[in-house]
C-alpha cells in the first residue's frame, strides 16, 4: 500500500518539481546575507592575520602578493525557515472552462517553486501540518512535494507553534467562513511569524460566467443551488465574493501579513515574482 | 364534390384524451438544468433569498410538445383525405361493383384506398352496401346487402384474381337477384374487355341513371405479355401495352427458386406491342419457370413455362442387343453420353414402352443400326414424325442390308469401304459444313476420318438434303422434312466401327444442334392417348392476381389430361402449374392486344376516381420537425448556446464559406490518376465501350482481387479500366482484354504501345468470351482477336503445356475453366530456341476463351453474378484458381519459373 503510493508519488513528482524549478529559475535569488563576516560562501573582506586565528584560514594567494598575511572572511549567511502550506481540499479541485488548470495545481506549483527558491538560498523549508522537521536541500523539497500529495481536506492550516521570525506562505482560495479563517490564522500570527496569504481564484469564481438554468453543486458538502436565471445573479454574487475577499484582506492587514491574489488564468511567474519580493523584503 | 377525412384505425384517436394528462405532467417538469460543480457555493447559498425559482415550462414549449403529441396520435390513426367518389345520391342502399381481375392487381392498394374512402362515407351516411366483384369465382355468392362496416372488412380482405373479368356474368346475376340500390358505383379496371358497353347498358336498364363509373389514373393501366414462342434457340415474347400505360418496362425470366436468369429492357416506343427475345444458353433456358414484367406484379404480365419448354425426351433403340460387358463397343454409348446433358434419355425395352413414350410426346427418337422397323412401329412412327417428331438414325450393317422408307434419301444396297486392303481409296475426312446446314459453324477436327459408310443414290434433291459430306462429296449426314418433323440419317454407325467421328467433340456438338431442332417434350403428344388419361393434372402451384405462385386451395379439382390442352384459365382451372406424375404443364392467361383496349365510351357518368391522400407521412414528418424544434428549445433553455464563444462558430462559417468559394481543383487529373495507379498494384482491363462487358470486367477483376487478398500475399488495389488508345499502360502487370466481335485493329501508336508493354514484362490476357471457342476456330471474337493481333509482333503460341508455370504458379491446375469449361489457354511457347521477345520470361500474351471475368464477377453482396456453364461450385472455385495463377504468374515473373526447376537444382546441389 505504502509502496504503491510512493510509486504514484514518484510518478507525479518530477513534472511538478521541474515545473516549479523552471518557474523558480526565472526569479533572481535574493540575498539573505547578514552583512557581516561569518560562516558563508560569499567573499566579505580580507583582514590581517591576528593572533588566535587559525592558520588554516590564511589566504596564501593574497598573502603572497604583499608582506602582510591575510585572512579571507566570508559573509555570514544564516538560514531562516520558510513555512509552506497550501489547501489541498476538494474545493481546490476545480477548473472552469475559462482556466487551463485546477486551482490545486496552481497552488502546489506555487508552493514548490517557493520551496525550490528557498532551498537555493539555503533556507530551511518546512510544511505546516507535516510531521517532518524543516530541513535543507533537495530532501526537503522532496518532503514538501510528498506532503502536497498527502490527501488532506483541511481547508485551513492547523494552529501550530512556529519559530519566531520565520516566514510562512499560506496558499488557499480562502472561501471559508471569515470567522473560521480568523480563528485559524490568529495563533500563527501570535507566534511571531511573518505570514503571506495567497488567494488562488478561478476566473469563473470571480465572475460567475454562467447563464440559463443551472444547478450548482458543492464540492465539499452535498449541497446544491438551483438558479433558473443565473445571469440575474451575477451582480449580487460578485458583490458577495468581493466581500469575502475583502474580509480576508482585512484580516491579513490586521495581522501585518501580506495578501496576494492569483487568478488561474494568469501566468504563475507574475505571482511568484510578487511573492518573492514580499518574502525576501519582509 | 366534397372531401372527407377517414381514419384507417380510428381507435387510435382515443389517445387524444391523454393530451390533458401530458399537459399536466409537463407543467411541473421544467427543462433539465445544466449541472456545474462550483466551489464558492457557500456564497451562492447566501443569495438564496433573492432568487425566486420559476419551475414551470414556458407556455410556448408546452404548446409545441402538445402539438407534437397530437400530431403523432392522429398520424397513428392513419388518416386518409379522400375526395367524395360517389354520386350525389348519398342515401339509400349502395351497390358497389369492383373489377378484381388481373388488370386491377397493378394498383390494387390504390383501389382499396378508394373503396375504403367510399365505404367510410357510406358508413357515415348509415347506408347499406351490396358488394359485387366481376372476376369469376368458383362458387358465386349471393349478392347480399350488408352494413358498410362489414363491407369495409370484406374489401380489406379482397385480393385480385388471376383471371379476366366476366362482367356479363355479373350482369346476369344482378338481373336475376336484383339487389336493392339507390345508387351504383362501379370501380372499373380501365380495360374494355369487350364487355364494358354492354355491361353499362345492362346496368342502366336495371338501375336507371344512378350509376357512376370510376376509373383510376390512366398511368395505372396494365402491361401484359402474350404466350411466348420458340424462335430457334431463343424464346420470343410479345409484350402488350394499353395505350397510355408506361412506355418502358423490364422483362424478367426467373427460375423456380426466384433467381433472375435474364433481364431485358422493353421500349414500346408508344406502340401497343413489342417483341423481345430471350437468348440464354440451353442449360439456363431450361431453368426458366416464369417470364414476367418486373414492375407490374400482376398475373397478366406473367407467363409460366412448363416442362414442354425445357425438357426434351429422347428414346434410343438399337438393333443389336449389345452386351453390357463391353460398353465402349455399344452403339448407344457415344450417343447417350453426348445427349445426356441436354435431354432426358430413355431406352424403351418393348414396343409397348415405345408407344407409350410416343403418345406422351417424345421429342426425338434415335435408332442405331435398325434396318427395318416393324410394321406396328412404323405405323406409330409415321404420324409422330408428321406431327413434329425428330427421328435420328445411324447406319450399320443391318441398315446397309435392308431399309424401310423412314430414311431421308434412297440408299444403295451394301456399304462403301474406304482404305482397307481391297480398296484403293484412303479413309475420307469431313468437308467443312455448308452454311445452310444446321451444323454450320461447328469446328471440324481434322483427325476425323470415315472408313465405311452407306451411300446415297444420286438424286436431284440430294444436295439439299445433305447436312454434311465427306471430302469427296459423298453425303455423311442427310435429312428430310416429313410433315412438321424431321428424319435424319448418319451414314455411319453410332460407334467407332466405321468412323472415329463418334469419338470426337464434333459429334457432341452435332447432336446438340439436332436436339435443338427437336420439339419440346409433350408438344406433339397424341390427343387420344388412351393410356395417359388414367391420371389427371392436379394443380400444383396457382398464380395469384399479383403474379405470385402460391399453393392451391383444396377446392380446386384436377383436370383430365385429354382436355388439358384446351382448358383456358378460369375459376375452375386457374392459371398455374399442374402436375401429372413427372409431367408439368402450365395454364396461362391467354392475352391478346384486344384484351388491353381501354374503356372508351360508356354511357354512364364517368369519373376518374380521386385518389385518397395519405396524410400519415406528412403528419409524421411534421411531428419529427416539431421534435427537432423541441430539442433545440431544450438546448436553448439549458443555456447550451450562450456559453459558446463566437470564435469557433465563426471559424466554421469562414471555413464553409471558403469551401463554397474555392473552385474544385481539376488540374493535373492525369498526373493524379497515374500516381494512384503507381502507388498500388492494380489489375487493369481494357474498356470495350460495351457497358455490360465493362461492368463484368470490373466486377470480375474486383472479385478476383478479393480472392487474391484472402489467399495470397498479393495486395491488389481496385481494378482500373483502361482506354487502350489513350491511357498509360506501364503501371499494370496484367491487362485483361475481353474481346468483342466488333473490335477493330488498333492504331499504329497503340500497337507500338502494346508491343513495348509486352516487351517490358507486361502480360495481356485476351478473353474471347466464347463457349468452347478457340481462336483458331473462326468464331466471331476469334476473328476480332486476329484483327487486333494482325500487326503485332507475336511470338509462336501454344496451348499451355503440361509443366508450364501457369499450371503451378500458385495452385496446381490441369484445366483452365472460366464461365465456360474446356476452352484452352494459349501462351508463348517456352521453347528455348523460339525467339521470345519478353524480358522476364513471362508470356507477354495469354489467350483464353472461357469468359473468365464473368466467372469471377461478384455483386455488392459478394455473391457470384453469373451462372456458370455447365456450372458447379467446383467450377467457380477452379475459375478463381485460374485467375490467381495468372495474376501470380504475371506478378512473380521468372521466379516461379525457377521454382519449377527446384528439384533439378536440388539434385545438382546434392552431387
Amino acid at each position: 500500500m505504502l509502496s504503491q503510493r510512493a510509486e504514484q508519488l514518484s510518478q507525479s513528482l518530477p513534472p511538478l518539481l521541474v515545473k516549479a524549478e523552471r518557474i523558480a529559475a526565472t526569479v533572481i535569488l535574493g540575498v539573505h546575507g547578514r552583512r557581516r563576516a561569518g560562516p558563508g560562501e560569499n567573499f566579505w573582506q580580507y583582514r590581517n592575520y591576528s593572533f588566535g586565528d587559525s592558520t588554516q584560514r590564511i589566504d596564501w594567494h593574497r598573502s603572497a602578493k604583499s608582506d602582510a598575511v591575510y585572512i579571507r572572511d566570508n559573509e555570514w549567511e544564516a538560514a531562516n525557515t520558510l513555512w509552506l502550506w497550501s489547501n489541498a481540499g476538494p474545493r481546490m479541485d476545480f477548473k472552469s472552462h475559462l482556466a487551463s488548470e485546477t486551482k490545486k495545481h496552481h497552488a502546489q506549483i506555487l508552493q514548490l517553486a517557493l520551496a525550490s527558491l528557498a532551498i537555493r538560498a539555503h533556507e530551511r523549508i518546512g510544511a505546516i501540518g507535516s510531521h517532518n522537521r524543516p530541513a535543507h536541500g533537495r530532501i526537503a523539497l522532496r518532503q514538501i512535494a510528498e506532503h502536497c500529495e498527502t490527501p488532506n481536506d483541511q481547508p485551513l492550516p492547523k494552529p501550530t507553534q512556529l519559530q519566531r521570525q520565520s516566514a510562512a506562505v499560506l496558499i488557499s482560495d480562502f472561501l471559508d467562513d471569515p470567522a473560521d479563517i480568523k480563528s485559524a490564522l490568529t495563533p500563527l500570527a501570535q507566534s511571531g511569524v511573518r505570514g503571506h496569504l495567497v488567494q488562488i481564484a478561478d476566473p469563473a469564481e470571480e465572475t460567475l460566467p454562467y447563464s440559463g438554468r443551472v444547478e450548482f453543486l458543492g464540492l465539499e458538502f452535498p449541497q446544491r443551488f438551483l438558479a433558473s436565471k443565473t445571469e440575474n445573479l451575477r451582480g449580487a454574487y460578485a458583490a458577495a465574493y468581493q466581500a469575502q475577499r475583502d474580509s480576508t484582506k482585512q484580516l491579513a492587514a490586521r495581522l501585518g501579513w501580506s495578501f496576494t491574489v492569483h487568478r488561474t488564468d494568469q501566468p504563475l511567474t507574475t505571482c511568484l515574482l510578487a511573492l518573492h519580493a514580499k518574502v525576501s523584503n519582509a | 364534390m366534397m372531401s372527407n377525412l377517414s381514419f384507417v384505425t380510428p381507435l387510435a384517436l382515443w389517445g387524444l384524451l391523454a393530451l390533458p394528462v401530458i399537459w399536466w405532467l409537463m407543467r411541473f417538469t421544467p427543462p433539465r438544468p445544466q449541472t456545474i460543480k462550483f466551489p464558492p457555493l457557500r456564497i451562492l447559498l447566501s443569495l438564496r433569498s433573492k432568487e425566486e425559482t420559476p419551475d414551470k415550462t414556458p407556455w410556448w414549449l408546452m404548446l409545441l410538445r402538445l402539438a407534437m403529441a397530437a400530431l403523432l396520435i392522429v398520424a397513428v390513426a392513419h388518416p386518409l383525405l379522400n375526395q367524395s367518389a360517389t354520386s350525389n345520391q348519398t342515401s339509400g342502399p349502395l351497390l358497389l361493383i369492383v373489377d378484381d381481375g388481373w388488370a386491377a392487381a397493378k394498383s390494387w392498394s390504390k383501389r382499396q384506398d378508394t373503396l375504403i374512402g367510399i365505404l367510410e362515407e357510406a358508413r357515415a351516411a348509415n347506408r347499406i352496401v351490396t358488394l359485387a366483384t366481376t372476376a369469376p369465382t368458383l362458387s358465386p355468392s349471393t349478392l347480399k346487402a350488408v352494413a358498410a362496416g362489414d363491407a369495409l372488412s370484406t374489401i380489406r380482405a379482397t385480393t385480385p384474381q388471376a383471371l379476366n373479368t366476366d362482367r356479363l356474368a355479373l350482369l346476369a346475376r344482378l338481373t336475376q337477384q336484383k339487389p336493392d340500390a339507390a345508387s351504383v358505383t362501379w370501380l372499373s379496371d380501365g380495360l374494355d374487355a369487350g364487355s364494358s358497353s354492354a355491361f353499362a347498358q345492362g346496368l342502366t336498364k336495371l338501375y336507371g341513371n344512378t350509376i357512376t363509373a370510376l376509373t383510376l389514373d390512366s398511368a395505372d393501366l396494365p402491361l401484359a405479355i402474350s404466350r411466348p414462342t420458340i424462335d430457334g434457340a431463343d424464346i420470343k415474347i410479345t409484350a402488350l401495352r394499353s395505350p397510355a400505360a408506361p412506355n418502358t418496362a423490364v422483362l424478367q425470366a426467373s427460375a423456380s427458386d426466384g433467381r433472375v436468369l435474364a433481364e431485358l429492357p422493353l421500349d414500346f416506343a408508344s406502340k401497343t406491342s413489342v417483341t423481345a427475345k430471350i437468348d440464354l444458353p440451353v442449360e439456363l433456358r431450361n431453368e426458366i419457370q416464369k417470364i414476367s414484367i418486373a414492375s407490374e406484379h400482376q398475373a397478366g404480365a406473367t407467363q409460366l413455362l412448363d416442362d414442354r419448354w425445357r425438357r426434351k425426351t429422347i428414346a434410343i433403340q438399337t438393333g443389336s442387343a449389345q452386351e453390357a460387358a463391353q460398353p465402349l463397343l455399344s452403339p448407344l454409348h457415344y450417343v447417350s453420353n453426348a445427349l445426356a446433358p441436354f435431354a432426358d434419355l430413355h431406352e424403351p425395352a418393348t414396343a409397348a414402352d415405345l408407344k407409350a413414350e410416343l403418345d406422351a410426346g417424345l421429342s426425338m427418337l434415335v435408332l442405331a443400326d435398325i434396318g427395318r422397323v416393324t410394321k406396328d412401329t412404323h405405323d406409330l412412327l409415321k404420324p409422330w414424325i408428321e406431327k413434329g417428331g425428330v427421328l435420328l438414325r445411324f447406319a450399320g450393317p443391318r441398315l446397309a442390308a435392308a431399309t424401310d422408307d423412314l430414311i431421308p434419301v434412297k440408299l444403295r444396297e451394301g456399304d462403301r469401304n474406304l482404305g482397307n486392303a481391297l480398296s484403293w481409296e484412303t479413309p475420307q475426312t469431313l468437308q467443312a459444313f455448308n452454311d445452310k446446314s444446321p451444323f454450320s459453324g461447328i469446328a471440324i477436327d481434322d483427325r476425323i476420318t470415315v472408313s465405311r459408310q452407306v451411300l446415297a443414290e444420286p438424286d436431284i434433291d440430294l444436295s439439299e438434303k445433305t447436312w454434311s459430306s465427306l471430302a469427296d462429296g459423298t453425303p455423311l449426314v442427310t435429312a428430310s422434312k416429313e410433315g412438321k418433323g424431321l428424319i435424319i440419317l448418319f451414314h455411319i454407325t453410332a460407334n467407332p466401327d466405321w468412323s472415329n467421328l463418334p469419338l470426337s467433340g464434333t459429334f457432341v456438338e452435332m447432336l446438340q444442334r439436332i436436339v435443338d431442332l427437336a420439339p419440346a417434350a409433350g408438344s406433339n403428344a397424341a390427343a387420344n392417348a388412351s393410356a395417359a388419361t388414367a391420371e389427371d393434372f392436379a394443380p400444383h402451384l396457382v398464380l395469384t392476381g399479383n403474379g405470385e405462385l402460391v399453393s392451391p386451395t383444396a377446392t380446386l379439382h384436377s383436370i383430365p389430361a385429354s382436355k388439358f390442352d384446351t382448358t383456358p384459365a378460369s375459376a375452375q382451372s386457374p392459371a398455374g402449374l399442374y402436375l401429372r406424375g413427372g409431367q408439368e404443364r402450365a395454364i396461362n392467361l391467354n392475352l391478346g392486344e384486344t384484351d388491353l383496349a381501354p374503356i372508351t365510351a360508356v354511357p354512364l357518368q364517368k369519373r376518374v376516381a380521386p385518389e385518397s391522400k395519405e396524410l400519415a407521412p406528412q403528419l409524421f414528418s411534421a411531428a419529427a420537425l416539431l421534435f427537432l424544434a423541441d430539442s433545440l428549445a431544450a438546448l436553448l433553455l439549458g443555456g447550451a448556446f450562450r456559453r459558446r464563444s463566437q470564435g469557433p462558430s465563426l471559424a466554421v462559417l469562414l471555413a464553409l464559406g471558403t469551401l463554397l468559394i474555392l473552385p474544385p481543383q481539376k488540374a493535373k487529373a492525369d498526373d493524379q490518376s497515374d500516381m494512384a495507379a503507381a502507388l498500388e498494384t492494380h489489375l487493369a482491363y481494357v474498356k470495350t465501350g460495351n457497358a455490360e462487358i465493362d461492368e463484368t470486367s470490373e466486377r470480375g477483376l474486383k472479385g478476383l482481387g478479393l480472392v487474391m487478398d484472402d489467399r495470397t500475399s498479393a495486395a491488389l488495389g481496385d481494378p482500373v479500366g483502361i482506354n487502350i488508345e489513350t491511357d498509360n499502360l506501364v503501371f499494370f502487370p496484367l491487362l485483361y482484354w475481353p474481346v468483342t466481335e466488333n473490335d477493330q485493329a488498333p492504331t499504329d501508336a497503340t500497337l507500338n504501345k502494346l508491343d513495348s508493354y509486352m516487351r517490358n514484362g507486361g502480360t495481356i490476357f485476351f478473353d474471347l468470351r466464347d463457349s468452347g471457342g478457340d481462336f483458331g476456330s473462326g468464331s466471331a471474337t476469334g476473328e476480332a482477336l486476329k484483327r487486333i493481333l494482325a500487326n503485332l509482333d507475336i511470338p509462336p503460341l501454344e496451348p499451355v503445356p503440361e509443366n508450364h508455370v501457369l499450371t503451378r504458379s500458385f495452385y496446381l491446375l490441369k484445366k483452365f475453366p472460366g464461365r465456360y469449361e474446356g476452352g484452352p489457354l494459349w501462351v508463348e511457347t517456352q521453347d528455348a530456341n523460339a525467339a521470345s521477345n519478353n524480358s522476364d520470361g513471362v508470356s507477354g500474351i495469354i489467350i483464353g476463351s472461357n469468359d473468365y471475368a464473368a466467372a469471377w464477377a461478384l455483386n455488392e453482396k459478394g455473391e457470384p453474378m453469373n451462372a456458370l456453364i455447365p456450372g458447379s461450385e467446383r467450377q467457380r472455385e477452379m475459375a478463381f484458381r485460374v485467375g490467381v495463377n495468372v495474376v501470380m504468374y504475371a506478378l512473380t515473373g521468372n521466379y516461379k519459373t525457377d521454382q519449377v526447376h527446384i528439384p533439378a537444382l536440388l539434385e545438382r546441389l546434392g552431387q
